[in-house]
């Protein structure tokens, strides 16, 4: 009965192992690739990142201030396929779609009006056999 | 042979756990199903988009950071006043994670209000404070010495100074969540979202005729904190966070005797070769002097007791 425990605990620590080391590398992903993106914008500091799969999505909801202009960047690792990018408002009227853009990572807004909004994100899925997956992340920066 | 079986147990167990915790990741959302449904009607003929709506999903909520806060309070007119900041020396008292948390992002907003008005030895001293209280939270990675030096040798600079500060505050998220502790992230984030509102409130003097811009910025923040619960409601089985809910649905009540008019729908202009969207609609604040006054002093109550 202690071995059956030891194993489990050998477990936990493995997968614990596991999506530190996930987070770490999707860290330095949003940091060295993601933020960069952002210029000349200000990044407002906030940390939207992930390890995704094909086939996932993801929801990012944030609110834009009247009168603020913000460039959002929605971009993933290599490995993974084409990100659909929607933004729709708190009334799921769609306000922009990255697929009638070349699925661009990244795009600007400007706010004329106070609102709330939700970005969502669509990791295409290839259906192949072996799933893809990589960090994903998703940052706003600020017009200065 | 049997430690192959045994491997494979051991992966197993390990891919079984895994999609168990991936599955209760989805599960806690179950509240954005609403939404989903709704947005599923308005889309039905897209096959691939209702397929994908099947499948695992994650939720991030966005609050303004401090520095996009700071930015709004200097863009509607704010001015700076050093008597609203935290003093450095209170953190000498905060023991508790909760309390070590709320301050980290207080003081992180500090920073960043004091920064954006060219406070350079505020904002070194309130950078000193904000490593202090992440060694003691565990993340003491956080602010190096390199940071401090960096931050020391641009104290002029204050592009490169925010820039500093915003990239702290992004990787004190970072390291919570690398931690697995999401919670402690979610408590520094509240800290500088109540801490911002503070400083706004308090720059009015609780006076709707004050200044109208900033009024009208604060009243508006009753959308984020709509989106402030929506995070605290997915770890509201952390005491601490269940403690910070009934905060802010306390302030909630004060919030909701305000009200915002849409008297149009959104619309969104795009310009694909600037790359540019433009999002309008028509809608105004209805608040009362009293109302207003009400919310500013519920605001310095719980401020207040987060510094206390």
């Amino acid at each position: 009965m202690n071995r059956f425990y030891v194993k489990i605990f050998f477990v936990i620590i493995l997968l614990s192992g596991f999506s530190q080391i996930a987070a770490s590398q999707c860290t330095g992903f949003a940091r060295n690739i993601a933020r960069p993106m952002l210029e000349p914008f200000r990044h407002d500091g906030n940390f939207n990142a992930t390890y995704i799969e094909e086939g996932e999505r993801a929801e990012l909801y944030k609110t834009f201030f009247r009168g603020e202009e913000y460039r959002l960047v929605v971009t993933a690792v290599e490995a993974l396929p084409d990100i659909r990018v929607r933004v729709f408002d708190e009334n799921q009227h769609l306000l922009f779609d990255n697929a009638n853009h070349e699925y661009t990572k990244v795009w600007d807004f400007v706010a004329e009006t106070t609102s709330n909004i939700m970005v969502q994100v669509i990791v295409h899925d290839l259906e192949e056999e072996s799933v893809k997956g990589g960090c994903l992340a998703i940052l706003f920066g600020v017009k200065d | 042979m049997q430690f192959i079986n045994k491997l494979t147990l051991y992966l197993t167990s390990g891919l079984f756990m895994l999609f168990a915790f991936s599955y209760c990741t989805c599960e806690s959302k179950s509240d954005q199903s609403k939404t989903q449904q709704e947005i599923v009607d308005t889309a039905i003929n897209d096959k691939q988009l209702v397929d994908d709506f099947e499948k695992s999903k994650f939720i991030f909520y966005s609050l303004p950071s401090p520095v996009e806060t700071a930015m709004l309070i200097k863009r509607a007119g704010g001015g700076f006043d050093q008597d609203l900041l935290n003093e450095p020396g209170n953190a000498s008292r905060y023991n508790s994670n909760l309390k070590m948390a709320l301050n980290l992002g207080i003081y992180t907003a500090n920073m960043s209000y004091a920064s954006l008005f060219d406070q350079a030895q505020h904002t070194v001293n309130y950078m000193g404070t904000c490593r202090n209280l992440a060694g003691n939270l565990g993340i003491l990675e956080l602010i190096d010495e390199e940071t401090i030096r960096r931050l020391e040798e641009n104290m002029n600079n204050r592009d490169v100074v925010i820039d500093i500060i915003s990239e702290t505050f992004m990787n004190s998220n970072a390291y919570l969540t690398e931690q697995n502790r999401p919670a402690i992230a979610a408590m520094v984030l509240t800290g500088g979202w109540i801490e911002g509102l503070y400083i706004a409130t308090s720059l009015t003097g609780g006076d709707i005729d004050n200044n109208s811009e900033l009024v009208d910025r604060i009243v508006y923040q009753k959308l984020s904190l709509n989106t402030l619960l929506s995070l605290l409601e997915t770890h509201k089985s952390d005491p601490d966070i269940s403690y910070l809910i009934d905060r802010m649905e306390s302030l909630q009540e004060y919030f909701n005797v305000m009200s915002i008019v849409s008297k149009s729908d959104i619309e969104a202009e795009t310009n694909p070769e600037e790359k540019i969207t433009i999002i309008r609609s028509q809608s105004e604040v209805e608040v009362t002097p009293e109302a207003f006054r009400e919310l500013c002093n519920k605001v310095r109550e719980i401020r207040s007791e987060f510094i206390s």
